[in-house]
């Protein structure tokens, strides 16, 4: 049977409303009596706090409270992993980003002017900028030790955790290997820059002791449970209701304004507002990790890996986050999609006085894809193999088993991945680059992979509610947070596909903690597996309702009839009943059509000291770039021309959802390989601005083919797997590949300059003279 | 705590100039691309503004002959769209059309571009090549200056605060007459240039008659690079000192480090852009000497 609406070329549902202007963002909540909020942020990035006075902010007009950590004991601590981040910091700042004091004001103007007649009085300390420095015993904690989680010989103030991957026998690996190859790669600090800056709006209501808040998160039950922690309340008196999100990209994962609404909320019994600006949410929330890979691999002469070692040490800034799980992500995704027989590898998360780091993107997988195609092309070139036969060689197939020891046994598209990248491309094996009027043209070639869900054993579901409406309509409640990837699209096609009903019968509820049950997060490349799969349990629950229904009703059984278009037709024969009829029916004799879906698979939690499990994550993604690049011999300005996008996604859903990722992922890696970088120095962003922090525009766009392949089979509704985050891995060292290529000028870090590429060149001339 | 602020849109020069004359304190407003940023979040620390937006007499392109006058409330659009200026002074359209993006090159003016005095100022260096002189109008009568004399500083000017600067005017060469404007920024739109470079050059019997070299990004001020310009000067076309010249360029040049760019990279850039543009002009169909 032909599907009608999966696989298929599908608007998105949310899209009217965003193009026409109608979808409400949070920022957009106005109302006559609202208060605003400002904060007043850390004067130093480790200070030592003696006093904050907001005496004189009080004071003037129009300030109705302004507050201290004093005034707020009984607030607790918050954090998606470690409790380790206070709402207003009491003792010490750790970070640019910590909140001092809150100010609540009757306009925004007279909040912010209030922030200045707050008075600070602080002892700076040292300030840990580097990983390197703060993992060493001798440096001062940043937060209390905690021996119990700490390697001997590392700093127990700052040594947030470390993971471990072990199989096999590097040394015999490393024996057998005729070469060995040892790289250290870095990546830096790197903003989401979603298009929406941080805001909400709250308000208490004191008869029923619930909080409501409108603002955006990737997971509303999650942040329910910390914000409802952090102010003492039980879960469900803080209630989260999903406005239109601005972009995420794993920003929106973490705490922002939650906790700070609801607080004022609750302090002044009034609805309160809070919008970060640009610059403040730039230093105060999560960045991509910046992360050390140092590599070790072994190689025989014709291209087969034996053996690989790798350390990897990441900074997750003043606190957790999500960073003991970005860091070890990028542990264990280490070697990419190849075959290695031995392995061996350690990670670090380092606490440091940086903007703390936390979900982007990837999470850790996206600097480790850098780091291994780095590494995979440099041996490529030192053996004088094809990059892209050499890929091949190695490449995943059935059987084969990840770094984590879980062995493939459906949807490994690797190899048509880079087979059709290839031909699409039109690559020429061993090519070299070619000069085009003092412009240097090349190719590189990248692949990745990338496990989708929590998996290693985390709790990890979702759980989608259906039902038919009055109208016969299919109403769909579901958390799942649509952060412009498109799971609200995703989720219409698939109920529309069981039920067999145009989309526009099927209706979304907002998402809202009170209203609709836990979806997880959008985040880990889940949701088109997660909600996905729970909506199509859910339509075919509500299916098999229908069909009861229907044949208590027709005095028929169900092959005698079809469900098409909200109706349901007796096969042959006039006789038809709407949804809306059987659902008025059903009502009546008290079982309404209503179902549920809940996904749940089981994963593995990886051995403490091996990192190995069977099943740890429910499906992988591979995705294969192939680039072309012009570089400027005069300016050493890089030109993305061309760029061959092929993902492995099992089984497409929505066909423009998964080609919009791979463009906006191609975009994003361009940005990474050739202009993002958050400067941090001494805790100090330099350019905490979208004038000095630069990302693509659309006249940087290079041309993108993507074309997919689709593996089938995977754990995903109708053998899908996800596309959000794979879509951005192999972008940037595709790029970072192709510029080596042109230039045999290799580098190891991102983001390549012009400075550096002209340099580079410069130095190379010079010695050739 | 919250001030009143004054704020005034007079509908003549005249008239802007009166008040300008009893309080020399008002902030003049063009196009707001640089003022409404650098006061951004913080309205309430402007003061008084006085929006020279209804000026018409700021508004005119005068172009006869050779004889060209820009008013300062022309903005980049509307330089980089006129056929007259492209034919005459293509580097300076093609300035105007490397600023910002199309939301700022139609609110952003060139009077607004010179006042600011960034060293980064995208029209500068073309006006500079082409030898224009910037005029100024205050309570106290008109001055002029030639634009390679009127910026002192980053943001800083030979100007009054009780002045307002009416436009630039300055005479196309005749004959021979090639030019281009290069750029070099963080991206390709929206990015303030990390260094640039006009090229001005009036030939003769296949020789060089007069250069005028002028960078942005590489000095306090747009730089004019007399040194460099003595070396071309006089020069064969066939022949020209390049290396030479990009080594006195770079020498000429003091740029500094910042977030956009190293002062290595700039100096190392600027001397690269004069051999890239030297070779883009050479290239360029020279007009006849009668023609
Ligand atoms: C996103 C963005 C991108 C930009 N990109 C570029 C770029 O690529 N290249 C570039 O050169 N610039 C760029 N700019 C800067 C700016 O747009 C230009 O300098 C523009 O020409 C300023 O003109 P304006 O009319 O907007 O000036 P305003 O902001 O109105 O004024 C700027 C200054 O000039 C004074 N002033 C204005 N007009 C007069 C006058 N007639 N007499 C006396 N004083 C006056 C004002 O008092 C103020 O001090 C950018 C700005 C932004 C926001």
């Amino acid at each position: 049977m032909t599907n009608k609406f999966v696989g298929k070329r599908i608007d998105r549902v949310d899209a009217r409303d965003k193009v026409t202007g109608k979808a409400l963002y949070s920022a957009d909540f106005y109302q006559e009596d609202m208060l605003y909020l400002k904060v007043l942020r850390a004067p130093h990035p480790h200070a030592r706090i003696n006093s904050v006075d907001v005496t004189n902010a009080r004071k003037i007009p129009g300030v109705v409270m302004a507050i201290t950590a004093k005034d707020i004991a009984w607030v607790k601590n918050f954090g998606m992993i470690f409790k380790d981040q206070e709402v207003l910091v009491r003792e010490k700042t750790r970070y640019m980003g910590d909140a001092l004091a809150i100010v609540a004001a009757e306009t925004p103007a007279i909040a912010r002017q209030a922030l200045d007649y707050i008075e600070v009085d602080y002892e700076p300390l040292q300030v840990l900028s580097d990983p390197l420095q703060a993992m060493d015993k001798k440096a001062p904690y940043i937060h209390e030790p905690r021996e119990e989680n700490c390697e001997p010989g590392y700093n127990p103030g700052n040594l947030l955790c470390s993971h471990r991957l072990e199989r096999g026998d590097v040394e015999k690996g490393f024996a057998e290997a005729d070469k060995i190859i040892e790289n250290e790669i870095r990546t830096p600090h790197v903003e989401h820059v979603a298009l929406q800056p941080e805001a909400g709006v709250a308000k208490y209501d004191k008869d029923t002791g619930v909080c409501t808040m409108w603002v955006a998160t990737q997971w509303l039950h999650d942040i329910q449970a910390d914000v409802a922690q952090a102010l003492n309340l039980k879960a469900e008196q803080v209630q989260i209701i999903q406005p239109a999100i601005g972009g995420a990209f794993g920003k929106r994962e973490d705490v922002s304004v939650h906790i700070i609404i609801g607080l004022m909320s609750i302090l002044t019994g009034r609805l309160v507002k809070m919008e970060m600006t640009r610059e403040e949410l730039m230093i105060t929330q999560n960045k991509r990790h910046p992360i050390i890979f140092r590599y070790k691999t072994g190689v025989k002469k014709d291209g087969t890996i034996t053996a690989w070692e790798a350390e990897v040490i990441g900074d997750t800034g003043a606190y957790a986050s999500t960073g003991s799980a970005v860091v070890h992500q990028a542990l264990y995704m280490c070697t990419g999609p190849y075959n290695v027989p031995h392995l061996k590898g350690v990670s670090y998360t380092v606490y440091t006085n940086n903007t703390y780091a936390g979900a982007m993107r990837g999470f850790g997988a996206t600097q480790a894809a850098f780091a291994y195609e780095t590494q995979m092309d440099c041996i490529a070139a030192e053996l004088g193999i094809d990059p892209l036969e050499f890929r091949r060689k190695n490449a995943y197939e059935l059987g084969s088993i990840t770094p984590n020891g879980q062995i493939l046994t459906t949807s490994v598209g690797i190899k048509e991945t880079l087979d059709k990248a290839a031909e699409i491309f039109g690559y020429e094996p061993g090519r070299l680059s070619k000069e085009v009027n003092g412009k240097i043209r090349g190719v590189g070639v990248s692949s990745s992979m990338f496990g989708c869900g929590y998996g290693e054993g985390f709790p990890d579901h979702s759980i989608v509610d259906l039902e038919v409406t009055r109208e016969g309509k299919i109403l769909v409640r579901s958390a799942a947070a649509d952060v412009g990837q498109g799971i609200l699209t995703v989720v219409c096609q698939i109920v529309a596909e069981v039920l067999d009903i145009p989309m526009d019968l099927v209706e979304m509820a907002p998402g809202d903690t009170h209203a609709t049950r836990n979806a997880g997060s959008t985040s880990a490349t889940r949701q088109t597996i997660f909600s996905g799969n729970a909506a199509k349990l859910a339509a075919e629950e509500l299916l098999g309702k229908i069909y009861h229904r229907a044949s208590l009703e027709l005095s028929k059984h169900h092959p005698q009839f079809l469900v098409r278009d909200g109706e349901v037709v007796l096969q042959g024969t006039e006789t038809r009943i709407s949804l809306a009829q059987l659902a008025r029916i059903s009502r009546e004799k008290g079982d309404p059509l209503q179902a549920e879906g809940c996904y749940f698979p089981r994963t593995d939690v990886p051995d403490e000291a091996t990192g190995q499990g069977r099943l740890v994550y429910v499906a992988y993604t591979f995705n294969t770039h192939i680039t072309e690049v012009e570089i400027d011999k005069y300016t050493g300005e890089t030109k993305v021309l061309r760029v061959v996008a092929v993902p492995d996604v099992g089984r497409v859903i929505n066909r423009v959802g998964v080609e919009g990722q791979s463009e906006g992922g191609t975009v994003m890696g361009l940005g990474m390989a050739l202009m993002e970088k958050q400067v941090i120095e001494e805790g100090i962003t330099k350019n905490a601005d979208l004038s000095t922090y630069l990302i693509p525009t659309s006249l940087d766009m290079p041309e993108i083919i993507t074309d997919i392949v689709e593996s089938g089979d995977a754990a995903g509704p109708y053998g899908a797997k996800g596309v959000g985050e794979p879509a951005l891995l192999p972008a940037a060292p595709a790029i970072i590949n192709a510029i080596y290529n042109a230039t045999g000028i290799r580098f190891y870090h991102t983001p390549v300059t012009p400075d550096e590429i002209l340099q580079a060149l410069q130095a190379r001339a010079s010695k050739n003279f | 705590m919250l001030i009143d602020l004054g704020y005034r849109a007079p509908d003549s020069l005249e008239e802007a100039l009166e008040i300008l004359g009893e309080d020399s304190s008002f902030l003049i407003l063009a196009g707001g691309t640089d003022l409404l940023v650098k006061y951004f979040d913080a309205r309430e620390k402007m003061g008084n503004v006085l929006d020279i937006s209804r000026l018409e007499e700021l508004k005119k392109i005068v172009i006869e002959g050779e004889k060209i006058f820009l008013g300062a409330l022309t903005t980049h659009e509307e330089i980089y769209r006129n056929p007259d200026l492209q034919k005459k002074v293509p580097f300076l359209c093609r300035a105007a059309k490397s600023v910002g993006a199309p939301q700022i090159r139609n609110q952003g003016t060139l009077g607004g571009n010179m006042a600011n005095a960034s060293p980064a100022a995208d029209l500068a260096p073309p006006l500079i090549a082409v030898g224009a002189r910037i005029l100024l109008a205050g309570p106290d009568g008109e001055r002029s200056f030639n634009l390679d004399e009127f910026f002192t500083g980053p943001g800083k000017t030979r100007k009054n605060p009780n002045e307002i600067i009416t436009g630039v005017e300055f005479n196309v060469p005749v004959g021979d007459f090639r030019n281009t404007f290069l750029k070099v920024g963080q991206r390709r739109a929206l990015a303030i240039a990390v260094a640039s470079l006009a090229i001005a050059l009036s030939c003769r019997q296949g020789k060089v008659e007069e250069v005028r070299l002028s960078a942005g990004s590489v000095a306090p001020i747009p730089l004019r690079a007399r040194e460099t310009e003595k070396i071309l000067q006089g020069q064969k076309l066939d022949n020209l000192p390049l290396e030479k010249a990009a080594d006195q360029l770079e020498k000429e040049a003091s740029p500094i480090d910042d977030i956009r760019g190293t002062r290595v990279y700039r100096a190392r850039v600027l001397g690269n852009l004069l051999r890239k543009g030297l070779q883009e002009v050479l290239s360029q169909e020279g007009v006849s000497e009668n023609g």
